[in-house]
């Protein structure tokens, strides 16, 4: 089976949550007498993540008007966000959808994964950003620059090279 | 018109009468006589004690003046003798205490060089001692301060001294910071900042964060 690209539909980890709390009504109401599809969708996650949704139930070939099928795909989708890895990122200001879009849509293209974004804002870090990603840290921040440069000044050496 | 026998009875009653008188009349005479004479002895025998007292009292006052001036005249006399004869045993007692007072003044004198001579050693010695006493002591300070003092102080200088440049290096780091925050944040977009973040995810991807 292919695997799911979610990247449209969810980018942080806030929204994973939220996202999974709906799918999980959503599957509870497959088997109800007055189930219509795509006005669910439309009513739990907007005209958007409808559409999106709905293209990747066309794409996998299921028959949208059987319950059964749809709930297998509805838990397909719960298990897939649920392994998304999280990355911890801490900026300096506060990114709008636009920009959440362009970081969430940078790991796909550029390490093959998508990944949910854990995002901390810290306007001490004034500019770039600091990662953690599976136990790992890194300070790619002027902060950090910052701290490095003083820190060699003060104790008398040639500041390090950013 | 009254009866005869009245008249005479009157008569007779005024002769009774005027005899009764006449006889009072004569005893008074008497017994005045009689007074006067008393009165006369009474003043006689008065005058002859007053000048009795008188010649006695004039004869006591001068006795006295007699007694007393020869008192007097005694008592000079023993006055001056007294005087004379308390003056020379003065004289004595003042020589007698000059003399003692003078050998007094001279034992003193000589005990007391011989106690300061005492006492001058005593305290050099004393001196001495204490001096000495007082360099070990100081010695053993010294020493104290050099091997546990000293490197505790030196330890404790350079905490200070690192608790201070931490202080200095937080304070200018907070500045530097506070700084660059406020000059980049107004002079960097919110694409200067993406652009930022994803140049950090591509150091992050180069540096193996994401494998």
């Amino acid at each position: 089976m292919a695997e799911l690209d979610l990247s449209d539909l969810i980018t942080t980890k806030s929204q994973a949550a939220d996202f999974l709390s709906r799918l999980a009504n959503l599957i509870d109401s497959l088997y109800g007498t007055d189930f219509h599809l795509e006005k669910a969708l439309l009513d739990s996650f907007g005209i958007r993540k409808k559409d999106r949704l709905m293209s990747l139930i066309r794409d996998s070939g299921l028959q949208p008007d059987n319950p059964a099928v749809l709930k297998e795909f509805f838990e397909r989708v719960q298990t897939a966000v649920s392994a998304l890895p999280t990355v911890s990122l801490t900026l300096p200001f506060e990114p709008d959808e636009s920009t959440l879009s362009t970081i969430s849509l940078w790991f796909p293209q550029n390490i093959n994964r998508q990944v949910l974004l854990d995002i901390i804002v810290d306007r001490e870090l004034v500019a770039g950003s600091s990662v953690n990603y599976n136990g790992k840290s890194k300070d790619y921040s002027v902060k950090a620059v910052l701290t490095r440069i003083l820190a060699a000044s003060l104790a008398g050496s040639p500041p390090p090279s950013p | 018109m009254p009866s005869l026998s009245l008249q005479i009875f009157t008569l007779f009653t005024n002769v009774v009468f005027f005899a009764f008188l006449f006889y009072y009349f004569l005893r008074f005479r008497s017994k005045e006589a009689e007074l006067d004479k008393r009165s006369s002895k009474v003043d006689t025998d008065y005058h002859q004690v007053v000048d009795t007292a008188l010649a006695r009292e004039r004869k006591i006052i001068e006795d006295a003046t007699a007694e007393a001036e020869t008192i007097l005249k005694n008592a000079q006399f023993v006055n001056k003798s007294s005087t004379e004869e308390v003056n020379i045993a003065l004289g004595h007692m003042i020589a007698e205490v000059q003399k003692e007072a003078t050998a007094v003044a001279k034992n003193f004198m000589t005990d007391y060089e011989a106690s300061l001579k005492q006492l001058s050693s005593q305290s050099l010695a004393d001196f001495d001692s204490v001096a000495k006493g007082l360099k070990t002591d100081l010695q053993a300070q010294i020493k104290d301060f050099q091997d546990q003092l000293l490197p505790e102080l030196r330890s404790e200088l350079a905490a200070y001294k690192r608790a201070r440049l931490d202080q200095i290096e937080n304070t200018v780091r907070e500045i530097v910071q506070k700084s660059a925050q406020e000059i980049l944040n107004k002079a960097l977009s919110l694409e200067d900042h993406q652009d930022l973040v994803v140049k950090s995810l591509e150091k992050a991807k180069q540096e193996g964060v994401f494998d």
